[in-house]
Order: C-alpha cells, then structure tokens, then sequence
C-alpha cells in the first residue's frame, strides 16, 4: 500500500515539474561576431595566452610532438585528448560557455554540427588556399588532411586479380563472405564513412530515410555476410594472419597498423571510388576576444605548410596542404595518388548519418 | 502551558526546516531540474510527445531481444553473485579453511580493476585469440576459439567481479551475528547444514536483500562486460542506449529505452521495497559472543570447500595479474597471443608519463573521487537518517528523487548538468558551473547517491533505537546524541561506502567526458581515450598502464582504510 | 513529587493508555507491574519524555514537565536492552552524561568513583569495552551510568529480565539497597510479581492501559481490588461451581452463590493437620494428583470432582501416592469474593 502511494506521490510529482520547468534550454548567447581583420589577427606573435586544444590526433605521444612544437612556436596549450564524437558532443553542449578553444582532427560532419550549433567563429588562414577544394568551404572550419577509407587485404591470400575490386562484391560475391571486417561500433569516423559509401550509391527521395529499400537491402547484406570482429581481436590484425583477410582502415592509420603488425598489405583502389572526408580544424567561439585570437593564430600554426608537413611526415597523415605534400610518407603518397573520392553527396550523407546509424542499429545490425 | 509545548518544537524544528529547505533546493537543482530539462527537450522535441522513436523501438527485435537479455543477466546475476559471495563470506568467516588471509586479499581483489579493463584482460586470457585458448587450441585443435563467449561468458565474469558488496557489506553483518544463537541451535540438537538454513542466513537476510538489489541493479545496466563478452549471441540494452544517447538526433531514442528500463526497475524496487519494510529486524542479544569458525567435519567436503575456494580466489585475482603483464607487452604480441618476456619492455608506461598530461590524471581522479566520496556520504548520512526516522509520504518522495540516478543513463544525467547550467541561474544564485572545477564534482556526487543512501540506511537500520534514547535522557541533544553515539555505531560501514565509492569513481568516464575541466582531465577519461574507436592498437596498451596505476592506488586507499576499519572493530571487541 | 494527571496516550488510533491518574512519593520505590501489552511501559516512557501524552499533565515537584525536553527533565533511565553505547568503555558510558552536563574533571572522576562502588564494578573493568562484560556487569554499568547524574528520579524497564534467576535475586536486593543509600525515588516496570512484592514501597497494577489498584505489597496481596489483581498476584484457586455446591450442601448455612467468584489463595487451602485450632473451615473431599517439590514449601494438585484445587503446604516431609483420598479444609474468612454480575 505504501509503496503504492509513494509511487504515485512522485509520478505526479515528476509530471507537473516536467510541465512546470521543461524549456530549460534553447537558442545560445553566442558571441557577437565582429568582422576581423584576418591578417591583422594572423600578423601579430602568439601572446602565450592559454589555449585549450581538443583534439583525437594526441594518441601514441603524438601530443608529446604538438606540445614542444608548439612551445617553441611561443604558444602556451593545454591539450585534452578526446575522441571525435566526444569532442564534438562536448563542444555544442558548452556552446553556453565554453572551455575549449581548438578543435583539431574531427572530420567535416562534426564541424558542420558545431556551426549549426553557433559553437564556432568564422577565421581564415594564411594556408586557405594551399587547402582549396578539398572539402566544402564552409569559413569556419579548415580541412588539413584527407582521410580516404581504403580496403585492405592480405598480400598472401588475394591478388590484385582475386581481390573484391568494388566494395559491392564484398556481399555479392559469394567467395568473399566471411572473409571481411564490418564495423562493430557506429561512432567512429571511418565506421560511418563506410557506411556513408554504401547507402549514399542508393539514395532515393521517397525511400525510407531517403535510402532506397534496395540500398537498405545492400547494407543488410554487407553486415550479414561480413565479420564483425569480436572485442580482444584487432580487425588489421586479422588480416595480417589471414584469419579474415579483407578489412578496411583511415588513410593515416596505415602506418602505424602496418608497422604494429608488421605487414605490407595490397591495397586496394575501387572501381567506385573510396568514401574520403577530411579532418579539420576550427576555432571555438568565446566571449574573450584575445582568447579567439590566439586561438586563430595557433590553428593558423599548425596547419601550416612546415608543421603540418613535419607532422604528416612523423605520422603517416595525407595532408591537404599542396605545399606539404612532399613530407608525406611514401605508402600515403602512394594511396594519394592512386585512390579516388567515392563520387557521392557527402552533405546529405553526414546529414541523415545518425537517423542511418540508428536504423541500423535497431533493426540491421 | 501549551505555549511551552509550542516554543519547544518550534525550536527543535528550526534546524530541521532549515536543513530540509537546503536538501529540497540542492535535490531539485541538481538532480530533478536538469533532467528533467533534458528529458523534456529529447522527448518533447516540438512541445509535443513524439511517438516515432517509441515505435521504432518497439519494433525493433533487436531492442526487445537485448531488453529481454538484460533482464535474463540482472535476475540470474543476482543469483549467482548471491551464490558465490555467500560461499565467499562463509569460507572467510564461518568456516574453518587453510590460507584465510590469501583468500581474504583475493576475495578483495576485482574491488580494485576498472571494469572495462578487468572484462579486457579476461578477454585477452579466454577470448578467440587469449592466452588461454591459444594454449588450449594446440592440445584441442578443434574446440571453438569463441567458447568463452555470450550470456554463460557473462554470467561468470560479471559474477566474479560482482561480489564487493557481499564482501564488504554482508560480512559485516555475519560477523555481527551473535554466536549464542549458533550454539543454541546446536544445543537443540540442530545440525551443520541446518543452522546454516535456519539460524544464521536468516539474520543475514537484510543485508543480502539489500546486496542484491544493488546486484540487480549492476545487472541491469551491465555495459562492458556484455559489449566485450557477450558477442552478437547476447546482447544487452544499455550499450545500445549509451550509444544512441551519444549523438543529439539519436537521444530521443536513449530517452525513451531509458524510461522503459527506468518503469521496469523502478516497479522492481518498489517491490522490494515494500518487502524490505516488513522483513527489518534487529538481533535482540544483549551480550554477544563473537562468532567463531567451525571446522567441516566431512574431510571429503572440508577438502572440496577448501580447493573450490581457491579457485574462486585465482580466477578473481589471474586476470589482474594479467593486466599487470599486459602493461609491459607490445600490442603485437597481445593481440598475437604471445608473450615473449624478452619483448617486455617499459615503454608503455614511458608513454603515459612522458605524455603532456603525464602523472596528473592520478592526482586529479583522486582529489575529485576522494571529495565526491566523503561529500556524497556526508550528504546521505542526513538525507538517510531523516528518511529512518521519519518514514512518510514526502521521505518516501525523496528516496524515489534520489534514486533517479539508477533510472536514467549517467551520460544524459552529464548532458542535463552542462546544458542546465551554462549560464546564470537563479537556482544557483546567479552562478554558471558549466566549464567549471565544480560540475564534475557534482556530477560524481550525483551518480553514487542512489547506492550510498541505500547502504547508510541499511547502517542506521540496525541501530537500537533505546540506545538514542538513553543519551537524550543522559542529557545530549539531538546533535550531541548523533555526533556521539550513533555516528561512531555506524563509523565502520561509513568507511566501507566510502572507500567503494572512491574506488568506483576513480576511473569513472560516462559523466566525466563531459564535465571534466580542460586542465584537470581524469584518468578515466585518459583510459577510455586509449581504447577508443579511433585509438591505435599501441594506445590501447597505455589503458594497461593506468588500470595498474588504478589498481596501484586503491591498494593504497584500501590498505589504509580497512586499517582504520579493523582498528575501530577490534577496539569494540 | 511524580504526578500523572488524567493523562491519555494514544499510538495512531489505538489508546495504550485511557484517563490514568497516578501519584508517587519522594524517596519511594514504585513500581509498575502488569502483564505486556498493559501500557506500564508506556506510561513509563511519557515520564521520561520519549513520548506526549494526546491529554493530560505530567508534574514532577509541582512543575508540569509534560513537554519538558528529555535532555532537561533530570530524569535517569535503566533500558530494558541497558542501551549501553557499544563503542565506548564502561567509563566512557558512564560518563557520558556527566560530560554532555558539562561537569569539572575533577567531579566526574569523583562521581565515577561513587557510582562504581555503589554497584560494585571494580576498577579494571571500567577500561573495557561494554562488549566485553557479562550481562550482570552490563547491568551494572547501565545502572551506574543512570545514577551518575544524582537524578531525583530513576526509572527502570524490566531491567532484571535478561538475567538468570540467581543473579536476578542478588541485584534485587542490591538495586533496593542503592535505592535506599541514593535516596532516589524509583519507578519500576516488571511484569514478575515477586520483583515487584519483594522491592517495592508500593505497586501500581496495570491492565489493559489502566491501573487497576494501588498500594503496598501487602495492600495488594491481601486487599486485591480487583478480579484481574487477584488472579495476577499470587497463587489463587477459584473454586468452581461443583466445590461450591459441595461446600454448601455440607455446611448448611453457608449460603455461598455458585455463580459468583470466589477465589482462595493457594497457601490458604489446608490439610487436616494444618489447621488453626478454634477456627471454622469449610472440608473438600479431594484426591491428590500430583505435586511441585520446592524445598522449603511444597505446592500440590488436587481433583474435587472434576474441579482442581491446589495447595502450597510447608508439610512436605513425605510424598503422596497418586490417588490418595484426602480432605481439604477452606476458612471463609480466606475468601476473595467478587459478586456474579
């Protein structure tokens, strides 16, 4: 009896405050953006203020390289490693007011949310042109490095003759099935670019989600005929021993799995192009004008020609700079030259992701 | 006469409404407010209920199938962990068996793990490629690499893992039955097994109700264990609502699975609840004789009691020690299977300290696990004692309010916190916490009060009552009373919540990933950052790193807290 | 000095207590005796402050203490259970109140010392913990720690009860010493009617939330006021119709109604021999049954017909064969009557 009451007391309760106090938050109290003078920002020396950088590049003391780089550059970071779904989520909740500065290494799709959101501040670098074309230019954020998804198989099972040459063979071809890798988890980048370069081949108006029900089948066949490695299995790995031949990596990834699991594996460039998106960098709007600034001239530094070209070069990465291309590791700078973009519109694609995401998790997957 | 009546509980009652008025504003502020503002935008997008995620997931087999798991794991979770920490008290207290004090290490042993990374390590030992397996694969070439693997894989980790609180909480209370009873029963002519049956669980009975609630709970809302262990064979709900409730279109979805999830254990506890209020008592001996261990008489069972309870004791602490070598490993060899203990090498833990933010997580996790850990406890040592002494509708309204941290994703709870309080509000005086020090603090306070309420209440529920009664008549006042007789009662089982909540929250990740400050980042966000989507497999190995330091850390706690524990105990002896 | 004034206590619709009025004097041992459930705990407890009366005054000294905080009603409290405070010493309970009122060092070593020696704690025990003492010390210490504060008043919840019959006897007699020495008044709750005879100045019996009689072990023993107070105190018989009839058709004149009830206490009912010469008695014919040997006294069953009466005799030199004819022998000054109604 009591407990039943007790129930009761707090349902009603938990009811009229839900209607009493529901609209806590909307709209944002972004910042006035004042037009500045680029240049002017670009052209003065660091103040050494400090500035908090975000990114998922810091792994494997990578953040090590950044922090003296930068040090010696006259900049004073703090940097917060987190993953890119984190740092995105993180950056449009606190648009209110904020506790990161730049944001480095989210791909385009995460950007183009934290602008919808206000979170950002429209800046230019020196470097804008040297980066031209290869995303949409939005004014706020800044791609520094293409990051094509490409199919990975091991040397020792398939030919360049045997191996699946479009992603659709993967389920069409008997031959192949359980023979290659599927993303397990949806939150990382280079899992929805996959799943971005399959159903955005089928898009279709009326169909559900804007997928035709044969894109939908697609995809249903691509994750029921492939493998879905298991935690405690790494999926290069896999490949590398033959266990599941065929999986798919990031561009800059390629380096360091290649040499963790000491391997040259044949990669393989589609008929239909690779799903590619860049990773960027952006500047985290703030009510500190001096904060934004030195904020714009550290993004303005490290996109720039010599140090993102010294890191491309330590790390493996495919970078949009023109000018730096010449630093990029050969395996990138053979990937580079031989893949080609996946032919699909990426805009809508990253802009129905996670309705897609979620569809396939309650009902594909 | 009647105005003397009046000056007098008025007086008594000023603190009292005082206090109430601060619980009722930091309850709502805290706890009710943001999530309710949450909810109400996830769910009432537009101001109006929108119905689509709710048949969507209602349609989904995969979402009632994992609904369905997760239920099948809390309830038989319950059972077995009952099983196991029951056996494990027993083989600790009641029975006379060789190699007590490694067992009692042992049995402390998964308090110390993170779990994700204990469900790794048992991974890297029995999963397809573990070192176990690959050893078993060269005497069994054809057993499937993927035996340790679904719901059977799950059960036997998490119960393994699960049994603190009978270690903890239900020992206590074993030790406290009065051995007077057991000799009694014997002198009736009562044998071994039915003392056991019909003497001693009975008093232990409590404190293992409230243990497995707390167990269903963790059943419940299981995250790494089914994600890594359970396979496409056994998949649970909650890996599903922390994923939808990670990306903003897909919220409404972690909502609404939250809710249903949150009507379900709610129904669950009220019942138990109400169980719980009938059943309550307390021993009734005036002079207790402390309990003293009984030597099995049947040397075949003595000898099979004793083997079963060191294996239990190695498969709590083997995977520890894993974790230990796989600090030292390369990810080549890990993921290989191989140890070659030529490969050793310190790198790992050269990255993690020559890393920018080096050694500081630890001191951060500690600062703010170790001042959640006393702040939730202080809090709840006054919210439990006014729900115990006053037992009506509004306490029973409270308790529910605190409770809502089990009902609702803790990553949703983070979201109502950030969001609520980026920018001046009234309920905080004008003062924004978002980007502060202090949210996170907040944030750890808010997700232990649930089991910290419960288990200070289950404290103060076996206190005599008279004893309060005779410092108010030897002239204390209610503070005095409290501060002198019943705190210290209670002092040893305090220490025990604390130290579990500090332990717990030391590489807590789901509310810190989004309110940690930039300049104090802790180590479970630094551990979960190693092993995640777009993590390489080297980074994966620091997360070894800092579960040993975890692990490294809370011996420490431990160590010096059980002192003080044991000290307290035997000066009441 | 302790007045209960038509005091009424009620525990949500159920009233443990209805209209009780009660007066105990300075320096008397009282006590509260009844069966469970009869609301002398209650009362007791309203006293001391643990509960307010819905009606009524409590007075103490003329002052009316009815909403008196506990803390300031100087009233001192022996537990059923002791409530000794488990994490301290026997010192540290027993100081404790002292401490809580604030007293100098040098006084509480100086009470300390009386109050152990009025309840024969030795020195050494005083540094253990309660935990560690057998229930009779435990006694003491609480009894200790209630007279420590020199209260006026002392009040006691069946404090004997969890102790084994010697030891009960033996701090009987202490507890009425020390009440004499400390010439503190004392309330007593028990429901042993040999504890309550034997220590008490006066009896208040309770029954069912009222009191039935008040007054001295002797008042109430010989004088019962009451149907209930007869049967509760004492070995009574009540003679049934059957002896009644029988008694009657002997003693023509007797006239006894054998619808009402009447009752003669078991020490009372004779065999020949013991009879008082020159007193008139009335004979049952009767058969012996069976018998509880006591040592000094010895209590046997007889059948009257189908009727038993029963017999505390101290002739108890030889044990009877069952089924031994034998005639009983009642004085009808003896009787308790209570008139059919």
């Amino acid at each position: 009896m009591k407990g039943k009451k007790v129930f009761a007391v707090s349902l009603t309760t938990f009811l009229a405050a839900t209607a009493l106090f529901g609209c806590g938050n909307s709209g944002n109290t972004q910042t006035e953006q004042t037009e500045l003078n680029m240049e002017e920002v670009l052209s003065k020396d660091p103040t050494g203020e400090k500035i908090v950088v975000a990114t998922n590049n810091a792994a494997n003391g990578r953040d090590v390289w950044l922090l003296e780089n930068a040090q010696a550059a006259g900049f004073n970071i703090e940097i917060v490693q987190l993953g890119g779904g984190d740092v995105t989520a993180r950056v449009i909740s606190e648009v209110n007011n904020p506790t990161i500065n730049v944001v480095w290494g989210p791909s385009e799709d995460q950007f183009t949310s934290m602008i919808d959101a206000g979170a950002l501040v429209k800046f230019e670098p020196d470097w804008a042109e040297e980066v031209a074309g290869a995303s949409e230019e939005n004014g706020y954020s800044w791609p520094y490095e293409i990051q094509p998804k490409v199919l990975v198989c091991n040397p020792d099972v398939y030919t360049e003759e045997t191996a699946p040459k479009r992603w659709s063979d993967l389920w069409e071809k008997e031959e192949f099935h359980g023979k290659y890798a599927v993303p397990t988890s949806f939150d990382g980048n280079t899992n929805r670019a996959v799943i971005g370069g399959i159903l955005g081949r089928y898009l279709d108006e009326n169909g559900d989600l804007g997928v035709s029900d044969e894109g939908w089948d697609a995809i249903q066949q691509y994750f029921d005929n492939g493998y879905k490695t298991p935690d405690g299995e790494d999926d290069f790995g896999n490949m590398a021993s033959g266990k599941v031949p065929i999986t798919f990596t990031f561009a800059s990834g390629l380096k360091d799995k290649c040499e963790s699991f000491d391997i040259d594996p044949l990669i393989i460039y589609t008929e239909e192009g690779e799903p590619t998106n860049t990773n960027q960098i952006g500047v985290v709007a703030n009510s500190n004008q001096e904060l934004v600034e030195e904020s714009m001239r550290f993004a303005n530094w490290l996109g720039s020609t010599d140090v993102i070209g010294a890191y491309a070069q330590e790390n493996g990465n495919m970078v949009t700079n023109s000018a730096a291309e010449d630093s990029m590791v050969p395996i990138i700078r053979e990937v580079k030259e031989n893949y080609k973009p996946a032919d699909v519109d990426w805009t809508y694609i990253n802009s129905m992701m996670d309705e897609w995401v979620a569809k396939i998790q309650l009902e594909i997957y | 006469m009647k105005n003397l009546s009046k000056n007098y509980r008025l007086r008594r009652n000023i603190g009292f409404v005082i206090i109430a008025v601060i619980l009722i504003w930091a309850i709502f502020t805290f706890l009710v407010y943001p999530n309710l503002s949450l909810l109400r935008i996830t769910l009432f997008p537009d101001g109006t209920f929108d119905v689509a995620p709710v048949i969507q997931i209602l349609s989904s087999d995969r979402v009632l199938t994992a609904l369905k798991n997760s239920f099948i794991l809390a309830v038989s979770l319950t059972i077995t962990v009952n099983i196991l920490g029951i056996f494990q008290i027993f083989v600790l207290d009641y029975y006379e068996i060789k190699g007590n004090k490694w067992l009692n290490i042992a049995y402390h042993s998964p308090l110390i793990c993170n779990g994700m990374v204990l469900v790794t390590a048992y991974n890297f030992i029995f999963g397809s490629q573990g070192f176990l397996t690959a050893n078993l694969m060269e005497l069994f070439p054809n057993m499937d690499p993927y035996w340790f693997r679904g719901f059977g894989a799950v059960l036997i980790e998490m119960t393994f893992a699960g049994t603190s609180n009978h270690i903890m909480f239900v020992r206590d209370s074993l030790k406290n039955i009065d051995y007077q009873t057991i000799e009694a029963a014997e002198n009736m002519g009562v044998k071994g097994r039915r003392i056991l049956t019909k003497v001693v669980l009975p008093v232990l009975k409590p404190s293992i109700f409230a243990a497995s609630i707390l167990t269903f709970i963790v059943g419940v809302s299981a995250f790494a264990t089914p994600q890594v262990l359970g396979g496409e064979e056994f998949e649970t709900i909650n890996p599903l609502v922390r994923s939808f409730s990670r990306t903003l279109t897909t919220r409404n979805y972690a909502a609404v699975l939250a809710l249903l999830l949150g009507i379900i254990t709610i129904l669950v506890l009220v019942i138990t609840n109400h169980i719980e209020k009938k059943g309550n008592y307390v021993s009734i001996s005036k002079v207790k004789t402390p309990l003293k261990k009984t030597k099995i008489q049947n040397p075949v069972l003595r000898w099979i009691v004793t083997v079963a309870a060191h294996i239990i004791a190695l498969i709590q602490t083997v995977p520890l020690l894993f974790v230990f070598i796989f600090s030292f490993m390369t990810a080549g060899d890990l993921y290989a299977g191989e140890m070659n203990i030529k490969n050793f090498t310190l790198n790992n833990y050269l990255m993690v300290i020559n890393s920018t933010t080096g050694l500081r997580p630890v001191l951060t996790s500690m600062v703010y696990s170790g001042l959640s850990a006393v702040l939730v406890v202080g809090f709840m040592l006054v919210i439990a004692r006014i729900i115990t002494k006053y037992n009506n509708k509004l306490t029973g309204t409270l308790e529910l309010f605190l409770q809502i941290p089990w009902f609702l994703p803790v990553t949703l709870i983070a979201l109502g916190l950030i969001m609520t309080f980026d920018r001046p509000n009234i309920l905080t005086f004008g003062l924004t916490l978002t980007g502060t020090v202090y949210i996170m603090l907040i944030g750890y306070i808010i997700i232990r009060l649930p089991y910290t309420l419960r288990m200070i209440k289950a404290a103060y529920a076996g206190i005599d009552n008279s004893l309060e009664e005779a410092a108010k008549n030897l002239g204390a006042s209610t503070v005095k009373t409290y501060i002198k007789v019943i705190f210290p009662i209670i002092w040893p089982e305090v220490l025990s919540v604390f130290l579990l909540n500090f332990i717990q929250q030391l590489s807590e990740y789901n509310v810190s990933v989004f309110l940690f400050h930039p300049m104090f980042q802790p180590l479970g966000v630094m551990l979960n950052v190693a092993t995640g989507a777009d993590s390489t497999p080297e980074s994966q190995m620091m997360s070894f790193v800092y579960s040993v330091i975890i692990m490294v850390v809370s011996i420490v706690i431990i160590s010096f807290v059980y002192g003080r524990k044991s000290a307290t105990l035997k000066k009441r002896q | 000095m302790i007045k209960f004034n038509n005091i009424e206590i009620r525990f949500g619709d159920f009233a443990a207590i209805r209209d009780l009025s009660l007066e105990v004097e300075e320096g008397e041992f009282f006590t509260f005796l009844g069966p469970s459930g009869c609301g002398k705990t209650t009362t007791l407890r309203a006293l001391v402050g643990f509960i307010t009366p819905a009606r009524g005054t409590i007075e103490v000294n003329g002052e009316d203490i009815t909403y008196k905080p506990i803390e300031k009603r100087g009233i001192g409290m022996v537990f059923q259970s002791y409530a000794l405070f488990p994490t301290m010493t026997v010192e540290e309970n027993i100081t404790f109140g002292l401490k809580e009122n604030k007293w100098e060092k040098r006084a509480i070593a100086e009470q300390l010392k009386k109050v152990t020696n009025m309840v024969n704690l030795t020195e050494e025990q005083l540094k253990k913990n309660v935990s560690a003492l057998s229930g009779g010390q435990q006694q003491r210490v609480a009894i200790a720690r209630a007279l420590a504060l020199n209260p006026k008043i002392i009040v006691l919840d069946e404090p004997l009860s969890n102790l084994d019959a010697k030891l009960r006897k033996s701090l009987r007699v202490e507890l009425k010493k020390i009440q004499k020495s400390s010439n503190t008044t004392m309330i007593y709750v028990t429901h042993d009617q040999e504890e309550a005879l034997t220590l008490s100045d006066r009896i208040a019996v309770f029954n069912n939330g009222c009191i039935e009689q008040v007054g001295t072990p002797r008042e109430v023993y010989y004088s019962p006021q009451s149907e209930f107070v007869t049967n509760f105190i004492g070995d009574t018989n009540r003679l049934s119709e059957e002896i009644i009839q029988e008694i009657n058709r002997q003693n023509p004149g007797a006239d006894l109604n054998p619808k009402d009830h009447i009752y003669v206490r078991v020490e009372n009912v004779k065999e020949a021999s013991e009879r008082t010469p020159g007193e008139k008695y009335y004979r049952i014919p009767a058969v012996f049954d069976m018998e509880e040997f006591y040592g000094i006294t010895t209590r046997k069953t007889f059948l009257s017909g189908r009727s038993e009466i029963k017999s505390m005799s101290l002739k108890n030199d030889e044990k009877l064969e069952r089924g031994v004819q034998m005639d009983l022998f009642v004085n009808p000054s003896d009787f308790i009557i209570f008139k059919e109604r």
